[in-house]
C-alpha cells in the first residue's frame, strides 16, 4: 500500500462550446486510503473545479454503469477501480462526448428501450408461478 | 400562457415523477386506464436510482406454503413484528394483499423467477440467514444462481428491465436527465409543473392535472454516509411539501450496519448484510481486538438485532475503541477464502477490488442510512390531500422497506405504483385542468435560472456538502435535543445566507449538472428541515430511531404519526394517534 500524501491525475477534459479539441488537465488530489477513481473525480468537483462533469449514480455497486470512462487507457467504472498516481481519465470512446467524461448515450439508450425483451404470457393467470 | 415562460412545454394528462420501479409501474397503468402520460427521470431511464439495487422481492404469492403461511399472516408480521403498529393498517392490508399478484403480473410480462430443480418458485432462506430479521421466509429473487460481479441478487434490475419493456410497448414518452423543480396547485388541485433537462439546458413546463411523485428515499441528505444512489436527494418530499401536502413520521429512516468504512465511493456498500452470511460467522472487533458483542449480548452475539450492533458499534467508538474511521472490524480471518468466495461470490469481488487479503486483513465498519420509512401521506388511492396529487413508493408513507421483514421495497413499489396510476387517470378524467397562475410560473424560472445567470457565487455543489455534513452530524443514527438544534442552525444559516448566493461555474448550453445540484440544495434544505423538526417532536427511540435524551421506546404518548406540514409563518409540526382498525396493541393475536 502506497503511504504517498497525494497523487496526479490527469482528465481529458472536453467544452464543445469554447474548446476546438480536448484539453489534458492535470489535478493533483490528497490521497486517501483505497481511494477510488471517482474519489478523486469528487474532490476536484468539491474543491477545485466543480465544472468537471461526469456521471454517476449507484456508488460501488458496479449496477448503473453510468460512471465507466477510459482508466489508462482501457474501459473501467470510476466507482470501481483504484486511483492511482499519474493516471490518465478519459471519456470513453466510440461516443461523442458532450462535456468532459460525459458521453452522448441517446443513441445507444434508444436502441435498449426500443428492443422488446419480454415474451408476454397472456392474460389469465400464467400457470408457470404454480 | 405566454411562450416566453419555458423552452418548451408539455401538455399531457398524468405526469409521473421518478423512473424507478414505482414509476414506470404508475405510468404503465395510467396509460392502460386511457391517460395521456409523460414521465421525468432524474437519472437515465433503466440505468439510475435505487431500483436496481434491491436483491430480493417479499411477499405471499403462489408460491406460498399456505399450511405454514397466508396473507393474514402477512398482514400481521407487517404490522406486529416489522412496523410495531406504526403505520396505516388500511395500507398494511393493501400491501399484504396485492403483493403476490404483482410479481405474479411481472413474471407474466418476462420476469423469470429463480426456480428449484422441480421447477417451483424456489423461496431464500432469510430466516436462517438473518435471524430475529426476516420474520418468515417469503422472499423471492432473480438471478441468485448466475455468476455476477458485484451484489447478490439482480431482482431489482430485473424489474426495471421488464417495465422498461411495458412503457416502451405502451409507448410512453419520457426525458431523462431532468429535475422537476416545482409543482404548481391553484385552488389545492394540481396545474403542471416545472423542469429543467440539465441535458439540453432548457426549462420544461408541464401542463397536466395529476402529478405522481415516485421519486424514492432522501438518503442522499447523509451522504457519503448512506447506500443509495445519486438520484435519491429527497426532491419528491419537498416537492410534495411545497405544494402544501403532509410529510409523515420524516425522522423514521433504516440503516444497516456493516458498510466499508472507507474509502468515501464506497461508503454505503454493504461488506455483509449479516455476519452469517459468508459461510462461517464473520467476527465484529473493536480496535483492541475484543469480540465487543458479547458483553452487549452475550446470547447472540454478532447476530443480535442489526440495530443494537449499529448501536454498540458507535458507543465502541465514542469511548476509543473505534477504527480510524470511527468503526468497527469485520474478521474472516477464521473462515477459508475459498468458503467466503463459495458463499458470497459478488462480496468477495468487491472485498478483494478494494486490496483487502482476508486471511489477514480486518476490514472496518460503519453503518450507512439505507431507505426512508416517512414521506408523502397518502390514501389507498394514493391521493395526498392537494387534488391530482399522487405518490408511490419509497417517496410515499405507505408501508415502505422495513429491515426487520427485509426486501419490501419491490413489492410497495410495484403495489403503489400501480394503484398511483390507475387512480391518477381516473381523477385526469373525471376533472378539469386549471390553468396555473402566470405570474407563479414565471417567478419559478426566474428563481430556478438565479444560480446559471449569477456572474460569481458558491458552487452548490460547496452548499450541498455543508447541508449534507451537518444533517450527519447532528441528525445521524443517534441525536440528541441539543445535535439537533445546532443542525437546524446550519440549515436556517445556509437557507439564509448561502442559497441566494449559489452560482454554477457550468454556464454552457449543455450537460449542465450544477444546475440539478442548485435544484437538489433547495429540495435538500426542505427535506432536511422535516426530518429535523420531525426528529426533535418524537422524544423517544423505537425501531431505528435514537434518541440518547430519551433512550425509551413510549407507546403511551408516541404511539403517534408526527406529520410536517407548510404553513404561511413556515413548516408546522403536529402528532395524530394512529388508528388500530384492525390489530389493537396490547390485545394478543
Amino acid at each position: 500500500m502506497t503511504t504517498r500524501r497525494e497523487i496526479k491525475v490527469t482528465i481529458i477534459r472536453t467544452n464543445p462550446e469554447t474548446d476546438m479539441k480536448p484539453r489534458k488537465v492535470v489535478y493533483t488530489v490528497p490521497y486517501a486510503e483505497k481511494m477510488r477513481v471517482m474519489d478523486a473525480l469528487n474532490y476536484i468537483r468539491e474543491y477545485i473545479d466543480s465544472s468537471l462533469a461526469y456521471r454517476w449514480s449507484c456508488r460501488y455497486y458496479a449496477k448503473c454503469g453510468l460512471c465507466a470512462a477510459m482508466l489508462n487507457g482501457k474501459p473501467g467504472l470510476t466507482c470501481y477501480e483504484a486511483a492511482t498516481d499519474g493516471m490518465v481519465i478519459a471519456p470513453l470512446p466510440n461516443f461523442p462526448v458532450i462535456r468532459d467524461l460525459v458521453i452522448d448515450r441517446r443513441e445507444w439508450d434508444r436502441r435498449v428501450n426500443t428492443q422488446l425483451k419480454g415474451l408476454i404470457a397472456p392474460e389469465p393467470e400464467s400457470s408457470s408461478t404454480k | 400562457m405566454s411562450q416566453a415562460t419555458a423552452d418548451r412545454i408539455v401538455e399531457t394528462d398524468v405526469l409521473v415523477i421518478g423512473g424507478g420501479i414505482a414509476g414506470p409501474r404508475a405510468a404503465i397503468d395510467a396509460k392502460r386506464h386511457g391517460a395521456r402520460v409523460f414521465m421525468i427521470v432524474k437519472g437515465i431511464y433503466g440505468s439510475s436510482g435505487c431500483s436496481l439495487s434491491p436483491s430480493t422481492a417479499n411477499s405471499t404469492g403462489p408460491w406460498t406454503d399456505l399450511k405454514k403461511d397466508s396473507v393474514d399472516r402477512q398482514f400481521r408480521n407487517i404490522v406486529i413484528d416489522s412496523r410495531q403498529f406504526m403505520c396505516d393498517q388500511e395500507l398494511a392490508k393493501i400491501q399484504a394483499q396485492e403483493g403476490g399478484e404483482r410479481l405474479v403480473e411481472l413474471e407474466r410480462w418476462g420476469m423469470v423467477w429463480d426456480r428449484d430443480a422441480q421447477g417451483k418458485i424456489s423461496i431464500f432462506p432469510s430466516g436462517k440467514l438473518f435471524p430475529g430479521m426476516a420474520v418468515i421466509d417469503r422472499w423471492i429473487t432473480f438471478g441468485r444462481n448466475g455468476t455476477h460481479a458485484v451484489g447478490p441478487f439482480w431482482t431489482g434490475h430485473g424489474t426495471v428491465d421488464i417495465l422498461r419493456d411495458q412503457v416502451n410497448r405502451e409507448e410512453i414518452p419520457f426525458i431523462d436527465e431532468t429535475i422537476v423543480s416545482d409543482v404548481f396547485v391553484t385552488d389545492n388541485a394540481v396545474t403542471g409543473a416545472l423542469a429543467y433537462d440539465y441535458f439540453n439546458c432548457k426549462t420544461l413546463l408541464i401542463k397536466c392535472s395529476a402529478v405522481v411523485i415516485a421519486s424514492g428515499d432522501y438518503a442522499q441528505v447523509y451522504y457519503p454516509h448512506t447506500m443509495v444512489s445519486g438520484e435519491n436527494s429527497g426532491d419528491g418530499f419537498a416537492l410534495a411539501y411545497e405544494a402544501g401536502t403532509q410529510l409523515a413520521n420524516m425522522e423514521m429512516f433504516e440503516y444497516i450496519h456493516l458498510h466499508f468504512a472507507y474509502p468515501d465511493s464506497a461508503r454505503g456498500k454493504a461488506v455483509l448484510e449479516t455476519p452469517s452470511e459468508s459461510g462461517g460467522m464473520a467476527y465484529i472487533r473493536n480496535s483492541v481486538g475484543d469480540r465487543f458483542m458479547e458483553r452487549y449480548n452475550p446470547k447472540a452475539k454478532e447476530l443480535s438485532p442489526m440495530a443494537d450492533v449499529a448501536l454498540a458499534i458507535l458507543q465502541e467508538a465514542k469511548e476509543g475503541r473505534g477504527g480510524p474511521h470511527g468503526g468497527a472490524f469485520l474478521d474472516f480471518r477464521h473462515i477459508p477464502p475459498s468458503v467466503v468466495k463459495r458463499s458470497v461470490p459478488g462480496r468477495f469481488e468487491v472485498i478483494e477490488k478494494l486490496g483487502f487479503d482476508i486471511r489477514k486483513d480486518l476490514i472496518e465498519v460503519y453503518p450507512a442510512v439505507h431507505t426512508t420509512s416517512g414521506g408523502i401521506r397518502i390514501n389507498p388511492e394514493c391521493h395526498t390531500r392537494v387534488r391530482g396529487l399522487f405518490a408511490a413508493g419509497q417517496v410515499a408513507f405507505a408501508i415502505g422497506d422495513s429491515m426487520v421483514e427485509g426486501a419490501t421495497g419491490i413489492v410497495d413499489a410495484l403495489i403503489w405504483g400501480k394503484r398511483a396510476g390507475e387512480f391518477a387517470a381516473a381523477y385526469s378524467r373525471s376533472n378539469k385542468r386549471l390553468e396555473s397562475n402566470l405570474a407563479d410560473v414565471q417567478e419559478k424560472v426566474r428563481l430556478m435560472k438565479v444560480p446559471l445567470e449569477a456572474k460569481s457565487g458558491i458552487p452548490p455543489i460547496k452548499v450541498m456538502r455543508r447541508l449534507q455534513r451537518a444533517m450527519w452530524d447532528g441528525a445521524g443514527i443517534v441525536k440528541s435535543e441539543q445535535s439537533l438544534r445546532k443542525t437546524l442552525e446550519v440549515l436556517e444559516d445556509i437557507r439564509k445566507s448561502m442559497v441566494d448566493q449559489m452560482s454554477t461555474k457550468t454556464k454552457t448550453g449543455i450537460f449542465n449538472h450544477e444546475m440539478r445540484e442548485a435544484i437538489e440544495v433547495r429540495h435538500m434544505l426542505t427535506t432536511s428541515e422535516a426530518i429535523v423538526r420531525s426528529s426533535l417532536t418524537r422524544k423517544e427511540s423505537r425501531n431505528r430511531f435514537h434518541r440518547s435524551d430519551y433512550p425509551r421506546q413510549d407507546d403511551e404518548h408516541w404511539l403517534r404519526f408526527v406529520i410536517a406540514e407548510k404553513t404561511r409563518e413556515g413548516m408546522k409540526i403536529t402528532t395524530e394517534p394512529i388508528e388500530f382498525p384492525y390489530i389493537k396493541p396490547g390485545v394478543s393475536p
